[in-house]
Protein backbone atom coordinates (compact mmCIF):
# COMPACT_ATOMS: atom_id res chain seq x y z
CA UNK A 1 0.00 0.00 0.00
CA UNK A 2 1.44 3.74 -1.14
CA UNK A 3 0.86 6.19 0.96
CA UNK A 4 -1.08 7.94 -0.84
CA UNK A 5 -3.45 5.03 -0.96
CA UNK A 6 -3.21 4.88 3.17
CA UNK A 7 -4.46 8.98 2.59
CA UNK A 8 -7.33 7.74 0.90
CA UNK A 9 -8.08 5.31 3.43
CA UNK A 10 -7.54 7.41 6.55
CA UNK A 11 -10.05 9.65 4.86
CA UNK A 12 -12.47 7.66 4.67
CA UNK A 13 -12.34 6.08 8.10
CA UNK A 14 -12.75 10.09 8.87
CA UNK A 15 -15.59 10.32 6.83
CA UNK A 16 -17.28 7.16 8.71
CA UNK A 17 -16.60 8.40 12.01
CA UNK A 18 -18.07 11.99 11.02
CA UNK A 19 -21.07 10.86 9.46
CA UNK A 20 -24.66 12.34 11.20
CA UNK A 21 -26.72 9.49 9.41
CA UNK A 22 -24.57 6.35 11.28
CA UNK A 23 -25.85 5.63 14.40
CA UNK A 24 -23.56 6.26 17.41
CA UNK A 25 -23.97 2.50 18.23
CA UNK A 26 -22.59 1.56 14.78
CA UNK A 27 -19.58 4.11 14.98
CA UNK A 28 -18.56 2.80 18.25
CA UNK A 29 -17.72 -0.30 16.20
CA UNK A 30 -16.04 1.44 13.24
CA UNK A 31 -13.96 3.40 15.63
CA UNK A 32 -12.43 0.03 16.82
CA UNK A 33 -11.45 -0.86 12.79
CA UNK A 34 -10.15 2.84 12.43
CA UNK A 35 -8.03 2.50 15.72
CA UNK A 36 -6.76 -0.82 14.10
CA UNK A 37 -6.34 1.20 10.75
CA UNK A 38 -4.48 3.89 13.01
CA UNK A 39 -1.93 2.03 14.26
CA UNK A 40 -0.94 0.53 11.22
CA UNK A 41 -0.83 3.90 9.73
CA UNK A 42 1.36 4.95 12.55
CA UNK A 43 3.77 2.54 11.74
CA UNK A 44 3.90 3.05 7.90
CA UNK A 45 4.54 6.74 8.52
CA UNK A 46 7.38 5.90 10.60
CA UNK A 47 8.32 3.72 8.01
CA UNK A 48 8.31 5.80 6.00
CA UNK A 49 10.19 8.67 7.60
CA UNK A 50 13.06 5.73 8.32
CA UNK A 51 13.41 5.34 4.70
CA UNK A 52 13.28 9.36 4.17
CA UNK A 53 15.90 9.92 6.35
CA UNK A 54 18.25 7.01 5.51
CA UNK A 55 17.89 7.73 2.13
CA UNK A 56 19.22 10.96 2.60
CA UNK A 57 21.83 10.05 4.80
CA UNK A 58 22.73 7.48 2.04
CA UNK A 59 22.97 10.12 -0.24
CA UNK A 60 25.01 12.56 1.63
CA UNK A 61 27.44 9.34 1.57
CA UNK A 62 27.15 9.11 5.32
CA UNK A 63 25.96 5.52 5.42
CA UNK A 64 28.68 3.38 4.39
CA UNK A 65 28.89 0.11 5.32
CA UNK A 66 25.72 0.76 8.14
CA UNK A 67 23.15 -2.18 9.38
CA UNK A 68 20.23 0.64 8.57
CA UNK A 69 21.40 0.32 5.46
CA UNK A 70 20.89 -3.66 4.86
CA UNK A 71 17.84 -3.32 7.29
CA UNK A 72 16.33 -1.35 4.52
CA UNK A 73 17.26 -2.35 1.55
CA UNK A 74 17.52 -6.01 1.92
CA UNK A 75 21.02 -6.55 1.08
CA UNK A 76 23.63 -7.36 3.45
CA UNK A 77 26.47 -4.35 4.18
CA UNK A 78 29.63 -5.28 2.45
CA UNK B 1 26.66 28.75 40.77
CA UNK B 2 28.84 29.52 43.86
CA UNK B 3 28.79 33.31 45.37
CA UNK B 4 32.56 34.79 46.50
CA UNK B 5 32.36 36.26 49.75
CA UNK B 6 34.96 38.68 50.13
CA UNK B 7 36.64 38.69 53.95
CA UNK B 8 37.00 42.86 55.32
CA UNK B 9 40.61 41.61 55.50
CA UNK B 10 40.08 40.49 51.52
CA UNK B 11 38.81 44.24 51.03
CA UNK B 12 41.36 45.55 52.47
CA UNK B 13 44.23 44.04 50.85
CA UNK B 14 43.24 44.25 47.51
CA UNK B 15 42.96 48.34 48.58
CA UNK B 16 46.59 48.03 49.65
CA UNK B 17 47.77 45.87 46.84
CA UNK B 18 46.41 47.49 43.96
CA UNK B 19 48.41 50.33 43.54
CA UNK B 20 50.83 49.79 41.07
CA UNK B 21 50.23 46.42 40.35
CA UNK B 22 49.59 44.51 36.96
CA UNK B 23 46.05 42.99 37.48
CA UNK B 24 47.04 39.27 36.70
CA UNK B 25 49.74 39.36 39.14
CA UNK B 26 47.41 41.10 41.93
CA UNK B 27 44.81 38.32 41.17
CA UNK B 28 47.97 35.49 41.58
CA UNK B 29 48.68 37.26 44.45
CA UNK B 30 45.08 37.54 46.13
CA UNK B 31 44.39 33.62 46.06
CA UNK B 32 47.99 32.62 47.06
CA UNK B 33 47.62 35.51 50.22
CA UNK B 34 44.52 33.73 51.08
CA UNK B 35 44.75 30.50 49.55
CA UNK B 36 41.47 30.43 47.75
CA UNK B 37 40.68 29.30 44.40
CA UNK B 38 38.41 32.76 43.44
CA UNK B 39 38.66 32.94 39.62
CA UNK B 40 40.46 36.32 37.66
CA UNK B 41 36.92 37.43 36.91
CA UNK B 42 35.33 37.08 40.30
CA UNK B 43 38.52 38.93 41.49
CA UNK B 44 38.15 41.58 38.71
CA UNK B 45 34.32 42.30 39.49
CA UNK B 46 35.16 42.76 43.12
CA UNK B 47 38.04 45.43 42.48
CA UNK B 48 35.68 46.78 39.95
CA UNK B 49 32.49 47.31 42.40
CA UNK B 50 34.76 49.01 44.85
CA UNK B 51 36.49 51.18 42.50
CA UNK B 52 40.04 50.43 42.89
CA UNK B 53 42.08 51.70 40.13
CA UNK B 54 45.58 49.83 39.66
CA UNK B 55 47.25 53.01 38.99
CA UNK B 56 48.77 52.17 35.92
CA UNK B 57 46.28 53.67 33.27
CA UNK B 58 47.35 56.99 31.60
CA UNK B 59 45.13 59.77 31.87
CA UNK B 60 44.99 61.78 29.17
CA UNK B 61 45.54 65.86 29.49
CA UNK B 62 44.81 68.12 26.52
CA UNK B 63 48.28 68.23 26.05
CA UNK B 64 48.78 64.92 25.20
CA UNK B 65 46.43 65.22 22.70
CA UNK B 66 48.13 68.37 20.89
CA UNK B 67 51.32 65.80 21.18
CA UNK B 68 49.58 62.87 19.54
CA UNK B 69 48.22 65.11 16.99
CA UNK B 70 51.91 67.01 15.98
CA UNK B 71 53.47 63.40 16.54
CA UNK B 72 51.00 61.62 13.85
CA UNK B 73 51.00 64.45 11.79
CA UNK B 74 54.50 64.16 11.42
CA UNK B 75 54.31 60.97 9.70
CA UNK B 76 54.67 58.81 12.89
CA UNK B 77 53.40 55.21 13.34
CA UNK B 78 50.79 54.54 15.67
CA UNK B 79 53.31 52.54 17.47
CA UNK B 80 56.31 55.10 17.81
CA UNK B 81 53.55 57.89 18.84
CA UNK B 82 52.47 55.42 21.99
CA UNK B 83 56.22 55.09 22.51
CA UNK B 84 56.84 58.99 22.71
CA UNK B 85 53.59 59.25 24.53
CA UNK B 86 54.73 56.64 27.15
CA UNK B 87 51.39 54.58 26.51
CA UNK B 88 50.45 50.96 24.26
CA UNK B 89 49.69 51.05 20.46
CA UNK B 90 46.48 50.02 21.53
CA UNK B 91 46.38 52.97 24.07
CA UNK B 92 46.98 55.86 21.94
CA UNK B 93 44.56 54.32 18.66
CA UNK B 94 41.95 54.04 20.93
CA UNK B 95 42.36 57.33 22.06
CA UNK B 96 42.71 58.96 18.80
CA UNK B 97 39.52 57.31 18.15
CA UNK B 98 37.96 59.05 20.74
CA UNK B 99 39.02 62.46 19.72
CA UNK B 100 38.40 61.61 15.96
CA UNK B 101 41.83 61.65 15.06
CA UNK B 102 41.82 57.53 13.92
CA UNK B 103 39.24 56.79 11.54
CA UNK B 104 41.16 53.77 10.15
CA UNK B 105 38.47 50.59 10.63
CA UNK B 106 40.33 47.95 12.44
CA UNK B 107 39.48 45.09 10.10
CA UNK B 108 37.49 46.46 7.49
CA UNK B 109 34.65 43.91 5.37
CA UNK B 110 35.38 43.17 1.59
CA UNK B 111 33.61 43.40 -1.35
CA UNK B 112 33.59 39.46 -0.99
CA UNK B 113 32.58 38.87 2.24
CA UNK B 114 29.56 41.85 1.88
CA UNK B 115 28.45 39.69 -1.39
CA UNK B 116 28.87 36.68 1.20
CA UNK B 117 26.76 38.27 3.54
CA UNK B 118 24.09 39.38 1.48
CA UNK B 119 23.99 36.06 -0.04
CA UNK B 120 23.74 34.05 3.41
CA UNK B 121 22.14 36.47 5.94
CA UNK B 122 18.44 36.31 4.61
CA UNK B 123 16.90 33.44 6.78
CA UNK B 124 19.57 32.76 9.11
CA UNK B 125 20.37 32.91 12.39
CA UNK B 126 22.53 34.97 13.56
CA UNK B 127 25.09 32.09 15.24
CA UNK B 128 25.10 30.26 12.03
CA UNK B 129 25.77 33.34 10.29
CA UNK B 130 28.86 33.98 12.53
CA UNK B 131 30.46 30.25 12.23
CA UNK B 132 30.34 30.39 8.51
CA UNK B 133 31.61 33.16 7.83
CA UNK B 134 34.51 32.40 9.95
CA UNK B 135 34.70 29.05 8.27
CA UNK B 136 34.70 30.91 4.75
CA UNK B 137 36.89 33.75 5.30
CA UNK B 138 38.66 32.39 8.18
CA UNK B 139 38.09 35.90 10.55
CA UNK B 140 36.15 35.78 13.70
CA UNK B 141 33.70 38.27 13.43
CA UNK B 142 31.40 39.27 16.49
CA UNK B 143 27.45 39.32 15.65
CA UNK B 144 27.26 42.41 16.91
CA UNK B 145 29.98 43.61 14.15
CA UNK B 146 28.03 40.95 11.26
CA UNK B 147 24.40 42.82 12.51
CA UNK B 148 26.01 46.30 12.15
CA UNK B 149 27.62 45.71 8.72
CA UNK B 150 24.06 44.01 7.25
CA UNK B 151 22.47 47.62 8.71
CA UNK B 152 24.54 49.44 6.91
CA UNK B 153 24.59 47.52 3.94
CA UNK B 154 21.18 47.07 4.46
CA UNK B 155 21.36 43.46 4.26
CA UNK B 156 18.94 41.03 5.60
CA UNK B 157 15.68 42.04 7.81
CA UNK B 158 17.83 45.22 7.38
CA UNK B 159 17.24 45.74 3.83
CA UNK B 160 14.63 49.22 3.05
CA UNK B 161 11.87 49.12 3.63
CA UNK B 162 12.05 45.42 5.84
CA UNK B 163 10.12 45.04 8.60
CA UNK B 164 12.66 46.47 11.14
CA UNK B 165 12.57 50.30 9.30
CA UNK B 166 14.45 53.11 10.90
CA UNK B 167 16.55 53.31 8.01
CA UNK B 168 16.57 57.21 6.09
CA UNK B 169 13.65 56.83 3.00
CA UNK B 170 12.36 53.48 4.61
CA UNK B 171 8.52 54.52 5.18
CA UNK B 172 8.72 51.83 7.96
CA UNK B 173 6.54 48.13 8.15
CA UNK B 174 3.22 50.38 9.39
CA UNK B 175 2.91 52.80 6.84
CA UNK B 176 3.15 50.33 3.61
CA UNK B 177 0.55 49.93 1.08
CA UNK B 178 -1.56 46.89 0.46
CA UNK B 179 0.14 44.32 -1.76
CA UNK B 180 3.32 44.71 -0.19
CA UNK B 181 5.51 41.72 1.10
CA UNK B 182 8.47 41.15 3.58
CA UNK B 183 10.34 38.21 4.27
CA UNK B 184 11.02 37.63 7.84
CA UNK B 185 14.63 35.89 9.10
CA UNK B 186 12.87 32.81 10.02
CA UNK B 187 12.21 33.00 6.46
CA UNK B 188 7.94 33.22 6.40
CA UNK B 189 6.96 35.57 4.18
CA UNK B 190 3.79 37.94 5.14
CA UNK B 191 1.81 40.18 2.77
CA UNK B 192 -0.19 43.09 4.07
CA UNK B 193 -3.87 42.98 2.84
CA UNK B 194 -6.61 45.82 3.42
CA UNK B 195 -4.01 47.19 6.56
CA UNK B 196 -2.92 43.56 7.86
CA UNK B 197 -0.01 41.74 7.60
CA UNK B 198 -0.74 38.33 6.87
CA UNK B 199 1.25 34.82 6.46
CA UNK B 200 1.10 34.70 2.40
CA UNK B 201 1.10 31.24 2.63
CA UNK B 202 -2.48 31.87 4.27
CA UNK B 203 -3.26 34.77 1.98
CA UNK B 204 -2.74 32.06 -1.03
CA UNK B 205 -4.67 29.41 0.05
CA UNK B 206 -7.57 31.53 1.37
CA UNK B 207 -7.55 33.04 -2.39
CA UNK B 208 -8.75 29.70 -4.03
CA UNK B 209 -10.26 27.70 -0.81
CA UNK B 210 -11.75 30.38 0.51
CA UNK B 211 -11.13 32.14 4.25
CA UNK B 212 -10.31 29.55 7.03
CA UNK B 213 -11.84 29.36 10.67
CA UNK B 214 -9.46 31.67 13.01
CA UNK B 215 -8.46 28.98 15.34
CA UNK B 216 -6.79 27.31 11.44
CA UNK B 217 -3.76 28.05 10.21
CA UNK B 218 -1.49 26.78 7.04
CA UNK B 219 1.73 24.96 7.02
CA UNK B 220 3.54 23.84 4.23
CA UNK B 221 3.98 19.76 3.72
CA UNK B 222 7.36 19.95 2.24
CA UNK B 223 8.83 22.32 4.95
CA UNK B 224 9.90 24.46 2.24
CA UNK B 225 8.58 28.02 3.20
CA UNK B 226 8.95 29.16 -0.43
CA UNK B 227 6.85 26.62 -2.03
CA UNK B 228 3.29 28.32 -2.43
CA UNK B 229 1.92 25.53 -4.61
CA UNK B 230 -1.28 24.63 -3.77
CA UNK B 231 -0.56 20.58 -3.29
CA UNK B 232 2.09 21.96 -0.63
CA UNK B 233 -0.28 23.73 1.51
CA UNK B 234 -2.80 22.70 4.18
CA UNK B 235 -4.87 24.11 6.65
CA UNK B 236 -4.82 22.59 9.91
CA UNK B 237 -5.45 23.52 13.43
CA UNK B 238 -3.09 23.95 16.75
CA UNK B 239 -4.88 20.45 18.43
CA UNK B 240 -3.41 18.87 15.14
CA UNK B 241 -0.30 20.91 14.59
CA UNK B 242 0.65 19.71 18.51
CA UNK B 243 0.49 16.32 18.22
CA UNK B 244 2.77 16.49 14.49
CA UNK B 245 5.16 18.19 16.43
CA UNK B 246 5.51 16.02 19.22
CA UNK B 247 5.52 12.47 17.04
CA UNK B 248 8.22 14.12 14.83
CA UNK B 249 6.06 13.99 12.06
CA UNK B 250 6.68 16.99 9.52
CA UNK B 251 8.69 15.57 6.99
CA UNK B 252 10.44 16.86 3.87
CA UNK B 253 8.53 14.69 1.97
CA UNK B 254 5.20 16.35 1.35
CA UNK B 255 3.46 12.82 0.93
CA UNK B 256 4.51 11.57 4.71
CA UNK B 257 3.48 14.74 6.73
CA UNK B 258 -0.08 14.83 4.77
CA UNK B 259 -0.30 11.20 6.07
CA UNK B 260 0.20 11.85 9.08
CA UNK B 261 -1.46 15.05 9.41
CA UNK B 262 -5.01 12.76 8.59
CA UNK B 263 -3.71 10.06 10.58
CA UNK B 264 -4.37 12.85 13.54
CA UNK B 265 -7.57 13.88 11.94
CA UNK B 266 -8.41 9.93 12.70
CA UNK B 267 -7.46 10.06 16.06
CA UNK B 268 -9.16 12.70 16.85
CA UNK B 269 -12.28 11.50 15.14
CA UNK B 270 -11.77 8.15 17.02
CA UNK B 271 -11.69 10.12 20.59
CA UNK B 272 -14.33 12.01 19.60
CA UNK B 273 -16.34 8.43 19.43
CA UNK B 274 -14.57 6.54 21.82
CA UNK B 275 -15.53 9.89 24.66
CA UNK B 276 -19.63 9.12 23.75
CA UNK B 277 -19.96 12.34 21.93
CA UNK B 278 -22.09 11.58 18.80
CA UNK B 279 -21.63 13.14 15.63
Amino acid sequence: MTLIELQDELGKQIGLLSDDKTPFQAKKQLADVASVISSLAKQMINNADVILRTEKLAADGKLRNSAIESLISGNRAA
Amino acid sequence: MSYVRYTPEMIAWLEENIQGSKRKDLYGKFREHFGVDFTDNAIDGKITALKLQTGNHHVWTPEDTEKVRELRSSGLTWKQVGDKVGVTEHAVKTYARKIGLCTEVRDPFTPEEDAWLAENVPGHKWKWIAEEFEKTFGKQKKISALKSRCRAKYIGAFTLGGRTGGHKGDPGWNLKPDGSESTLLSGYSYVKIDGEWVPKQKAVYERVFGKIPDNMFVVFLNGDKTDYSLKNLYATDRAIHAQMCSNGWYSEDAEITLTAIKLCELNRAIRTVQKGKDG
